[in-house]
């Protein structure tokens, strides 16, 4: 096949191609001019140019390089030595990459047959075209119906064929087909139909990149499978090797090139949310020229550790900067022009570290341990831990203390927090809007009212009144507040100081607005240092300052995720280490605390749902029992309100 | 022991503390860390997203293995602490909440960060200190 001997013709050039490619000067600056034979140098355009975009390519029309066309369509056999007189560097690919059968260019484009058939030169319109496509337009089309139309061209091709994404562009009608016998057997039919109108149906068939078609839900779902028969499990591997060929995909009317972002975009997002635990993909042979298309996935897939990039067309190490928050260790680079500008194995090797440090294999070759210095340049933060309690008598009190603290915070009477405060005690609360969040965030109007945000200027007057001071005065501010729902599961706690006559934490997590009259009620952020001084049995607290913003989209996405806690789980979901509910703490009164602690006995509730019950029928123990014994007649009690 | 002061009096101080120190901690933090030891009182301690440290030479020693970093402070409060906690020694809680970039981390993280400050000689020095990001 002739197409193949034009390539051959590479191989002898191969052969000679020495110098200055392993040049890191070819890394940063593609415009240099290249010393290999068989390589001019080249106008200003940055080459990058050939990379972006599905449109036809710039360049080239002054005075391509003639051997450049047997990447597309060229059946031309060159000596070596034949230079074409234009300065603009055509088709870089191809001379290079050795002993590939699949020759043809991604992206079969009409242009260039255009340009060869004005160059003299002959083109070979036998040559397999499986994946070629080509774009049917018919002038004036849009005045016939579609039926007539397609039936029509059906009865007068000799070759029958299936069109495909039939629309309308202005007044042409257009359609593709994936055949180049269909192809010319409907240019055969130029002039040959009469249309209603009376004139002569034109047809236009030129070649043309796969059309975009729009993704559909039903197309997503089909991409969805034919993502699922691509990934292991066992392994989390991604085979997304040779797209554009894949018979699934192509049914599915996806037809995939290298430059169809959209369709790695989608990709990516399905990774997203359903195998973000991707840890090896494979994305060889998808003739990609460069990476832009692929940031998406290394958002997505944030995991990925092994990348197959085998039998691409990337020309530039740097092209793997933009892969660089992958945390590599095996990648495989082999068939691609950038390998061959590297003469010497330990500048490539070097060269691929430097994108990924933690490389160990390399194109299947297992690399000796890298030597490096101590001092890390690429420091990682330390991972983010759960709630820092000190000790366990601290937890103890701690999540005893908060879960009377929250419950009384979310019920419908906050007064009954007054004798958890000091009665010196201190309450400031400020808010902001999220400093990250990018999307419009849930209005923060109902708290900016009573918000002592120390940043903005305010005066002394009002900074003042804002701070709280008297348990009373805050028990007063904190009814001010929108009622609150908090996600118990969200709760985290950092106790930063601790002695005998102090503790110093913070709580953070997230809650929601009980009266939101929103469909769905903004989740909030908030974060609370208090300052707790003992008291009695228990602590008060003598300062609480509060701050609340909006969740950051993980959080918000987490937010009352986790459903109620059946019997076997915990009863209290605030922290991994258990507490049973312990002695109600400074916001009851001793009395009250012995009339929990009986009817909890009596009840076999846990004191959390006794002291529940009696609040709410007003400290009386005798209606208190009538009302439990009647709801746990009609099993109206929850099953944790018996787990201690 | 020092005169207590009224109410008033505490919170403006505690204003203009919190003020000058949400900047200077983390101007320094960001390009002066070898400064931060001046900072910390010798026995502080701090809870950075749930790691533990404390003893002045082990957090300045934690803090450097951080990366490089760029903070802005978006909300600050502060409050003094009552007298039956300080006891004549003048002591504020700080809170801020803003974002923090790190050298080679490319996406900025939303903190919470958490002080108590108390005086000694006429000086401020961090207590205890809390970082957790938001996220």
């Amino acid at each position: 096949m002739s197409r193949r001997g034009g390539f051959r013709v590479t191989t002898k050039y191969d052969g000679t191609r020495s110098f200055g490619e392993h040049d890191d000067r070819w890394q940063q600056n593609d415009q240099r001019p290249r010393h290999s034979r068989g390589r001019r140098p080249w106008g200003g355009k940055n080459n990058n140019s050939y990379s972006r975009g599905g449109g036809p390519r710039r360049g080239g029309r002054s005075g391509p390089d003639p051997r450049s066309r047997l990447d597309d369509d060229g059946d031309v056999s060159m000596s070596d030595t034949d230079r074409g007189s234009g300065h603009q560097r055509y088709n870089p690919y191809g001379r290079q990459n050795r002993g590939y059968d699949n020759r043809r260019d991604s992206r079969p484009d009409d242009q260039s047959r255009d340009r060869a058939r004005r160059m003299g030169l002959p083109i070979d319109n036998s040559a397999p075209s499986a994946d070629k496509w080509y774009k049917v337009t018919i002038p004036y089309g849009q005045k016939a119906e579609k039926s007539f139309v397609l039936k029509s061209l059906t009865n007068m091709s000799d070759v029958p064929f299936k069109p495909i994404n039939y629309h309308y562009d202005q007044n042409r009608a257009v359609f593709y087909v994936q055949d180049k016998r269909a192809a010319d057997a409907l240019k055969r039919c130029h002039r040959r139909i009469t249309m209603p109108s009376g004139f002569k149906m034109l047809l236009l068939v030129n070649l043309t990149n796969p059309p975009v078609l729009p993704m559909d839900p039903e197309t997503v779902e089909k991409l969805k499978v034919c993502l699922s028969d691509r990934y292991e499990p066992s392994l989390k591997a991604l085979n997304l090797s040779d797209l554009g060929q894949d018979e699934g995909l192509k049914n599915a009317g996806v037809y995939f090139t290298a430059t169809r972002t959209d369709i790695i975009n989608k990709i990516a997002s399905i990774i997203g949310e359903n195998i973000p635990e991707l840890e090896c993909l494979n994305m060889s042979k998808n003739k990609m020229r460069s990476l832009d298309i692929m940031s998406r996935l290394v958002t997505h897939a944030p995991n990925v550790t092994k990348l197959d990039l085998r039998d691409n067309k990337l020309r530039h190490i740097s092209d793997l900067n933009l892969l660089k928050q992958w945390k590599l260790d095996e990648i495989v680079l082999d068939g691609n022009e950038l390998c061959d500008k590297f003469h010497e194995n330990s500048v490539y090797i070097s060269a691929v570290r430097e994108r990924f440090p933690k490389i160990k294999k390399l194109d299947g070759h297992d690399l000796p341990p890298p030597i490096t210095f101590d001092i890390e340049a690429d420091v990682a933060l330390p991972p983010t831990k759960e709630s820092f309690f000190l000790n366990s008598e601290v937890q103890t009190i701690m999540v005893k203390f908060l879960k009377e603290y929250f419950t009384l915070f979310d019920s419908d009477n906050r007064h009954n927090l007054l004798q958890a405060y000091h009665e010196d005690a201190v309450f400031s609360v400020s808010c902001s809007y999220h400093v990250l969040v990018q999307s419009k965030q849930a209005n923060l109007k109902e708290y900016f009212p009573h918000c002592r945000n120390l940043t903005r200027a305010i005066e002394k007057d009002r900074r003042q009144k804002l701070l709280k001071r008297g348990n009373g005065a805050i028990v007063a501010a904190l009814f001010q507040l929108p009622k609150t729902i908090h996600d118990p599961n969200s709760i985290v706690v950092d106790v930063s100081h601790a002695s005998s006559s102090l503790l110093v934490f913070t709580v953070s997590g997230v809650f929601k607005e009980a009266d939101s009259k929103a469909d769905k009620p903004p989740i909030r952020a908030f974060s609370r240092q208090f300052l707790t001084i003992p008291s009695g049995s228990g602590m008060v607290i003598a300062n609480d300052m509060l701050h609340i913003t909006n969740a950051s989209s993980h959080q918000a996405q987490k937010a009352f995720k986790q459903l109620a806690p059946t019997p076997s789980s915990s009863p209290v979901p605030e922290t991994s280490q258990q507490a049973p509910f312990p002695q109600p703490g400074p916001a009851f009164t001793v009395e009250q605390q012995a009339m929990i602690a009986k009817f909890s006995e009596q009840s076999a509730m846990n004191m959390e749902w006794s002291a529940k019950c009696l609040e709410q029928n007003g400290w009386n123990y005798e209606k208190s029992g009538q009302v439990f014994l009647e709801l746990q007649r009609e099993m109206k009690i929850p099953s944790e309100a018996f787990v201690k | 022991m020092a005169t207590e002061l009224d109410f008033g009096s505490k919170e403006e101080q505690a204003y203009q503390a919190a003020r000058e120190f949400s900047k200077l901690f983390y101007n320094t933090f960001d390009k002066k860390r070898h400064l931060l030891n001046r900072l910390y009182l010798d026995t502080a301690s701090l809870v950075w997203n749930g790691h533990s440290v404390t003893g002045l030479d082990n957090i300045i020693k934690f803090i450097d293995s951080l990366p490089s970093s760029e903070h802005t402070a978006e909300n600050l409060d502060c409050q003094p602490l009552i007298s039956e906690v300080s006891r004549g020694q003048l002591s504020i809680i700080v809170k801020v909440f803003g974002k923090v970039k790190y050298d080679n981390i490319k996406e900025p993280r939303a903190f919470n960060q958490d002080f108590l400050l108390t005086s000694q000689n006429n000086v401020w020095k961090i207590v205890s200190d809390s970082l957790r990001f938001q996220e």
